[in-house]
């Protein structure tokens, strides 16, 4: 089973994508903050991250600055960001993020996009 | 000087030498000759007295012998006869020893001369009786052992003795020879030395003898010798106080005077020598002068004018050259007196001067002007030499005149030109003052003044005006201000024209009775009108002047004229110059009220000028002092504490190059201080026939627009974010409930989150708009006088159901009238408790606090719950700031809650901080002004604090009631009297905030609509140490129940309804009751009042 992790200060919609993922056969795994995330990914192997981009104290930026280069090679990151400008995209992309998808998002899609990330 | 008053003699000198010397001599003769005699005898008696001894003990050892020689032969013979020479020979022996002792004996002698002594008397009296004793009885054995025993002994010891005596005897006579033969040498010796020194002594004497004198003697000789050829001598010998000494000086005294003589002599010789050749000399000089008198006269004869005349100044005498000069010849003259040579032009008294000095002897000399004979005037500078007789009286005169004529007539003209060039001079030097002034003015007014001040001097004129155009400033002479200012403002254009077209124009009018004054005729007056003009012909000033009764000389106007021309261009000048100025100042004035800062920058790019806007925005202290700034030390200034130094440098660098040609504009961020600040400069290339003569740098600080941009991206931001996110949860589960087959459970529990998701939308778009309502200012606040503890009961109210918190009151305030919008204020409370209980999750009271302070009412609402950190604390009435940690992130929020509390108590008029301890809970105090004009109309409350007996920090009662309106009313009657209320709605929380806080008493209502009923209450109040003995006050509208009362010692028992002053009274009575006894006394029941109120009872 693929584990993903949820990282998400709101808990409504840590729910809604573990909810949503978990009835497609994924393990979850939910942090409410970017501390909560990190330790969680130095101790366990994540086939996917799911990040918020807008998070109190350690954003998801901070978040991915801070993954190792073999953490970032083995996890999968796809950046939930709000702020759908162009240059924190390029930010994060440039830290090695490759997937995103915008604030508010169809749990479907997301559903569909995890799927495709997770079976290439 | 010699002494010569004791000489001393050289008899007495020399004589005196001579005898000590050989006195000495003698004496010490006689004494060595005594000496060697007394040697001589001592040793001469040394040896008779040796001599002696050894004849003495010579004597001795023949006596001796000849003794034993007897007795031997008696011995042997016995013979008598021996016997008796035996005898006679110790009796001479005896005779010998006793001689013997007679002579002066040494120690040894002494001893030999006893032992003989003791030998003598031994052998006499003892031996020899015994041997003879023995010689007659014929024991010679006996005899023998005698001989041998002793006395024999003795005498060849003795014997012995005197050989070695004898022996001695002789070396010590040898001795004494040789003594003697040695002191016999010493004294050769002694007298040869002394015959030498006696030589020696004498022939130092002689020698004394003869330098003392025979060297003197010499000298003087020689001395005589050297004074017969006449050479000035000096003797040693002077110093010498004896004869010799006195000789030489009387000598020497002698020779000098000689010497003086001859010197004398030779002097006088010399004189008349030299006299001698002076009266040569003398001569010769006589000739020389003779011959220059006569060349003089000669000489005179050319040059000066001689004439002598007698004591009357009858003319005796005249040389050519006067008769040359005077026209008159030899003849005519002899006979005439001086006279006939006056001009005429001196006065008397000059003649009178001449004659009276002359008279007296004294030489007259003067310059005299005289008539020739054909008329005509001659100058001559005359010296007049009277010649004086024998008592000094003057018999001739003789003058000596030099013609002067010409010289005289030179300095004439030279006086009159001197004269005129004076004034041509003081005239230049007016016009140069004028012209230095004009120079140096560059101001209207100043410059009219001058050329006025001048055209005074350079003519006469009554009445004058001069202006200058358009300004149309003036000065006048004559005139007063008003007149001047009536003609220059009315009917100028006239004269301007025709000055315009005339240059000058002259006028001539009769006078006007005003200028006639007290003159009775009529005259004419003349007006002379004249103008400056500049290059193009138009007119920029004019001079009018009037004349009364004297036309204008063509000169004067000439020159009025030509100044006017030369006006023209200082007035030119001075108006070009106050126009640039104007135009100068008011770009300047421009420039500096501009709201950038302005620098120029020249195009060697040094800093020539910059506005003061700019001090405002760029801190250049460091280089505004000097003209110019060098560009080094500009721009180092300019980019100090720029962030990006580097860029704007590299932006000047650009900018300042000598081919940019165009505009650059750049932003960059200062620190300055603590804030930093962000500046726009824009730059411009300043060109002149398109050559770049310098930079323009505008400077904008566009820090409020940077600060607003900043925040709108920020809002912008975190608006999206914020609504984004409940948007996600609101779409997102909509979504899974259309798509999805969802279980029922999860259906509902969907939905729920949708229904939050979609409120907290709602609540965060509301929060949103009203701030920003108020922050745009459209908020409309209805202001209306209220009570606030009112609002304040009502509001806790509405949170009487938390399960966790405790919403309760304490009520210090005296005065709680404010003017407020009872809705907002609502608002912030709701805010502020809703905010105290969803930060502190745990649970825990909210007190909600009124007192007053100054002339406020102040509020805080505090909870124990997180706190906020510090670093937090400063930006919690911003915009979305919450406290960022997990836990908030949970409570949830729209994070404007207590920026809106802040723009409504702001808009009241009051102050809104907030303070917090983390982990032990967060007070928000808020301050409003009270409404005065309410405060005055309501009777003073804290005056009924007659009797001082309490004070309300102490005195707090609590009131645990449910009835809002009750408890208010209950509260105000306490609060009146100074008593602190402390109002629970809740029994639990008042029971709880009972252990806490010292109570005066508790006033419990018994129909509390909670889990726990009054009495409950009460109990739990009275099982409680800490509380058993607070008196306990019960409201309620049941029925007294007696039991109760007395099994929870109620202290009183009051029946609603009963008017609120009987609470009051028994607090009253509790806390004096309380301050008496120093104990919480149960007060005895006065159960009137539950009599009073009965009646009324059953309400509830």
């Amino acid at each position: 089973m693929k584990k993903i992790l949820v990282v998400d200060d709101e808990e409504t919609l840590r729910m809604l994508i573990g909810d949503t993922l978990e009835d497609l056969g994924f393990l979850i795994e939910e942090a409410e903050n970017g501390e909560i995330a990190l330790n969680k990914i130095q101790k366990n192997n994540y086939d996917l991250i799911i990040l918020d981009y807008m998070m109190p104290k350690l954003t998801g930026l901070d978040v991915v600055s801070k993954l190792t280069e073999e953490e970032k090679k083995n996890t999968n990151i796809l950046m939930l960001t709000a702020k759908a400008q162009e240059k924190d995209q390029q930010h994060a992309f440039e830290k090695g993020v490759k997937y995103f998808m915008p604030k508010p998002f169809s749990p479907i899609e997301l559903c569909n996009l995890v799927e495709e990330i997770l079976n290439d | 000087m010699i002494n010569l008053k004791n000489p001393i003699g050289i008899r007495k000198k020399y004589f005196k030498r001579v005898i000590t010397v050989l006195l000495i001599i003698i004496l010490l003769a006689a004494a060595t000759g005594l000496y060697i005699t007394s040697s001589q005898t001592l040793l001469y008696e040394e040896r008779e007295e040796i001599m002696k001894k050894t004849k003495a003990v010579e004597n001795l050892e023949d006596t001796l012998v000849q003794v034993l020689f007897r007795a031997r032969g008696y011995y042997a013979f016995q013979d008598p006869l021996e016997l008796d020479k035996l005898y006679d020979n110790l009796d001479e022996l005896k005779e010998r020893i006793e001689q013997f002792k007679g002579l002066p004996l040494t120690e040894e002698e002494k001893s030999l001369q006893q032992d003989l002594e003791e030998f003598y008397n031994h052998y006499s009296n003892d031996l020899l009786p015994l041997a003879i004793n023995y010689v007659e009885n014929n024991d010679y054995d006996a005899l023998r052992a005698l001989a041998g025993g002793g006395a024999i002994v003795t005498v060849n010891e003795f014997l012995n003795y005197t050989m070695h005596f004898k022996e001695r005897a002789d070396e010590m006579r040898d001795k004494n020879y040789d003594n003697i033969l040695n002191k016999f040498s010493n004294f050769n010796m002694m007298i040869a030395g002394f015959a030498i020194i006696s030589i020696l002594s004498l022939i130092y004497i002689i020698g004394r003898m003869l330098k003392g004198i025979v060297i003197p003697i010499e000298e003087l000789s020689e001395a005589t010798k050297s004074l017969t050829v006449g050479n000035k001598i000096k003797l040693e010998s002077r110093n010498r106080q004896d004869e010799i000494g006195f000789l030489s000086i009387s000598f020497q005294e002698m020779s000098e005077k000689i010497y003086e003589k001859e010197q004398e002599l030779t002097a006088q010789n010399e004189e008349l020598l030299s006299q001698q050749d002076e009266l040569e000399e003398q001569q010769e000089k006589l000739k020389r002068y003779l011959i220059e008198i006569e060349n003089i006269q000669k000489a005179l004869d050319k040059s000066a004018m001689l004439c002598v005349t007698d004591a009357n100044g009858v003319i005796i005498n005249v040389n050519q050259k006067f008769c040359d000069i005077t026209q008159y010849s030899k003849e005519e003259l002899y006979g005439n007196t001086t006279r006939i040579l006056k001009s005429g032009d001196h006065r008397k008294e000059f003649y009178d001067d001449m004659w009276h000095i002359i008279k007296n002897g004294g030489i007259w000399t003067k310059e005299m002007k005289n008539r020739k004979k054909d008329g005509s005037i001659y100058w001559v500078n005359a010296t007049i030499v009277p010649y004086l007789d024998s008592k000094g009286v003057p018999y001739q005169y003789i003058l000596i005149g030099v013609d002067i004529t010409k010289i005289k007539e030179i300095q004439q003209q030279l006086k009159i030109s001197l004269e005129e060039t004076k004034k041509t001079k003081e005239q230049l030097e007016v016009y140069n003052k004028l012209n230095h002034n004009l120079t140096q003015t560059l101001e209207n007014e100043q410059f009219i003044n001058i050329v006025f001040q001048y055209l005074q001097t350079l003519l006469e004129f009554d009445k004058g005006i001069f202006w200058t155009m358009p300004d149309k400033k003036f000065a006048t002479k004559g005139l007063t201000k008003e007149i001047a200012k009536t003609f220059l403002n009315t009917g100028l254009d006239d004269i301007l024209m025709r000055v315009g077209k005339e240059k000058y124009f002259i006028i001539k009018r009769e006078a006007t009775p005003m200028e006639r004054g007290i003159s009775g005729e009529p005259f004419y007056c003349y007006d002379l009108y004249t103008g400056i003009f500049n290059s193009y012909g138009e007119t920029l000033g004019v001079f009018a002047a009037t004349r009364l009764g004297r036309p204008y000389e063509e000169g004067e106007v000439t020159e009025i004229n030509s100044l006017m021309k030369q006006l023209s261009l200082a007035l030119g000048q001075i108006l070009m110059y106050q126009e640039v100025e104007n135009a100068k100042r008011l770009n300047e004035s421009i420039i500096n009220n501009i709201n950038e800062g302005i620098q120029f920058i020249s195009a060697e790019g040094n800093m020539i000028q910059h506005n003061q806007q700019l001090e405002k925005i760029i801190d250049i202290e460091d280089c505004k002092s000097k003209e110019v700034v060098h560009r080094e030390h500009w721009i180092n200034c300019f980019t100090k504490n720029v962030h990006d130094k580097l860029q704007l440098e590299a932006y000047y660098e650009e900018a300042l190059q000598p081919l940019f040609i165009g505009s650059k504009h750049m932003r960059y961020a200062v620190e300055e201080g603590n804030e930093t600040r962000f500046i726009e400069v824009y730059s411009t290339t300043v060109t002149n026939n398109n050559e770049k003569t310098g930079t323009v740098f505008v400077y904008r600080d566009i820090t409020k627009e940077y600060e607003v941009d900043q925040m709108k991206s920020e809002l912008v931001s975190t608006v999206s974010h914020e609504l984004r996110t409940p948007l996600s949860s609101v779409l997102g589960f909509t979504e899974l409930l259309i798509e999805k087959e969802v279980k029922p459970e999860r259906q509902k529990k969907y939905l729920k989150t949708i229904h939050k998701e979609a409120q907290r939308l709602t609540n965060l778009i509301n929060d949103f708009l009203d701030l920003q309502r108020m922050e745009s200012g459209k908020q409309q606040y209805s202001m209306a006088p209220i009570k606030l503890n009112e609002i304040v009961m009502d509001i806790a109210l509405q949170f009487k159901h938390e399960q966790r918190h405790n919403v309760f009151i304490i009520d210090k305030a005296n005065y709680v009238n404010v003017l407020a919008d009872k809705d907002r204020l609502i608002q912030v409370f709701t805010n502020l408790i809703s905010n105290g209980i969803k930060f502190s999750p745990q649970g825990g009271d909210i007190t909600i606090t009124l007192k007053n302070k100054d002339e406020k009412l102040m509020v805080s609402v505090s909870d124990q719950g997180m706190g906020i950190p510090e670093s937090q604390l400063t930006t919690l009435f911003e915009k979305f700031k919450r406290v960022d940690n997990s836990e908030t992130k949970k409570i949830g929020g729209t994070g404007l809650g207590l920026a809106i509390c802040k723009e409504i108590v702001e808009a009241h008029g009051g102050d809104i901080r907030i303070e917090s301890e983390e982990g032990k809970g967060t007070t928000v105090y808020f301050t409003l002004p009270l409404n005065l004009q309410d405060i005055n109309d309501q009777p003073v409350k804290d005056s009924i604090d007659e009797k001082g007996e309490h004070d309300s920090q102490n005195n707090k009662v609590m009131i645990v009631e449910d009835d809002a309106s009750l408890a208010l009313l209950l509260s105000e009657e306490l609060k009146s009297k100074g008593i602190t209320v402390i109002h629970h709605y809740n029994p639990k929380s008042a029971y709880k905030d009972a252990l806490k806080t010292d109570l005066v008493g508790i006033v419990v209502d018994l129909m509390l609509e909670d889990e726990m009923d009054g009495w409950e209450l009460i109990k739990k109040l009275k099982e409680t140490e800490k509380t058993k003995l607070t008196p306990v006050i019960v409201s309620s509208a049941l029925e007294k129940s007696i039991e109760n009362i007395k099994k929870y010692q109620i202290t009183e028992y009051l029946v609603k309804p009963y008017p609120p002053d009987q609470l009051t009274q028994t607090i009253l009575k509790i806390i004096r009751s309380h301050k008496e006894s120093g104990v919480i006394a149960v007060p005895d029941r006065q159960t009137d009042t539950v009599d009073i109120t009965k009646g009324e009872s059953g309400h509830e």
